[in-house]
């Protein structure tokens, strides 16, 4: 990795860098400042869709969901881009995620 | 630069791309992680090094969570765990021995297992020794009863001694059968700190 620019030590990596030759890697999303990023793991029956949004040029996760199928996966990833997007041009302060693990 | 305390997570899940996710949010959140594919590596692993949190998946290959953590309750019970699985309802699994359960895919955010994490290691005591020593823990009673307590440094549970009787000598250096995994382990008693022990519980 080379070496990290900014503030300290702190080193910038992106999810995506996976070299795991089991993880199939899906084509990114983008939406503004963000992006969405589909895998799975090809071993895994029934399939595992992860989908993780993230900022450009920051390693911080927003949305980490997990689906059956790619095409829910590419929904819920179209949701979360779009009120990040849209929170983000409009200046305002992201919601706090819902979640539903949490109650 | 002196080094800080980090808490040791182990991520047990048959799904790469999860492990692969979670060792990625937890690193950049400061925790040191390491990964294992099922039960029997994870209990390889705890081995080398006690984590100080356990996130396990439930069904895999092997061993499954259900059986690992099983053992881990029954042979680390300080240590939190957190059960995940996508294959059940948000109902707790009957038969899983955990301190939570999350169901996979059942949050948006990571702000939830992130939360759930930082929870349980509040709550759960700070681990003894943060470089392993090569003696065991000796406990000495504050009621003056000559026994004290050892703890094994292999299951870490703990059983009590008689205390021996200080003939002139500083200390005393000696090794125990821990009665529960049988482990070797080296202890020492200090006569100077149960003299100071005693006195104070006089």
């Amino acid at each position: 990795m080379p070496p990290s620019k900014g503030k300290g030590n702190k080193k910038l990596q992106l999810v995506g860098s996976s070299t795991d030759a089991n993880v199939i890697r899906y084509e990114r999303l983008r939406r503004g400042n963000f992006f969405a990023d589909f895998r799975r793991d090809r071993r895994l029956y029934p399939e595992v869709y992860h989908c993780i949004v993230q900022r450009t040029g920051n390693a911080q996760i927003l949305v980490w969901t997990q689906h059956t199928t790619l095409d829910s996966a590419r929904a819920t990833a179209e949701e979360h881009l779009q009120r990040l997007s849209s929170s983000d041009n409009s200046g305002t302060t992201l919601p706090e995620p819902k979640s539903r693990a949490a109650k | 630069m002196p080094r800080t305390f980090e808490y040791r997570m182990l991520i047990v899940d048959d799904d790469a791309v999860f492990r692969e996710i979670a060792d990625q949010l937890f690193s950049s959140l400061g925790y040191s992680v390491r990964c294992s594919e099922d039960g029997f590596e994870a209990l390889a692993m705890m081995k080398e090094a006690l984590p100080d949190i356990i996130i396990c998946d439930l069904n895999m290959p092997r061993m499954s969570g259900f059986e690992l953590l099983s053992i881990v309750r029954r042979r680390f019970p300080q240590i939190p765990v957190v059960a995940l699985s996508g294959d059940y309802s948000p109902d707790w699994p009957v038969g899983v021995i955990a301190d939570a359960y999350l169901q996979k895919g059942g949050y948006n955010s990571p702000a939830a297992l992130v939360a759930k994490i930082r929870d349980l290691l509040e709550k759960s005591p700070l681990r003894a020794n943060i470089v392993k020593s090569s003696n065991a823990p000796v406990w000495i009673p504050l009621d003056g009863k000559p026994y004290f307590v050892l703890t094994c440094v292999n299951c870490l549970r703990s059983f009590s001694l008689p205390a021996p009787v200080f003939k002139g000598e500083k200390k005393i250096e000696r090794n125990a059968k821990c009665e529960f995994c049988e482990n070797d382990i080296a202890y020492v008693l200090d006569a100077g700190i149960i003299q100071q022990v005693r006195r104070a519980a006089e």
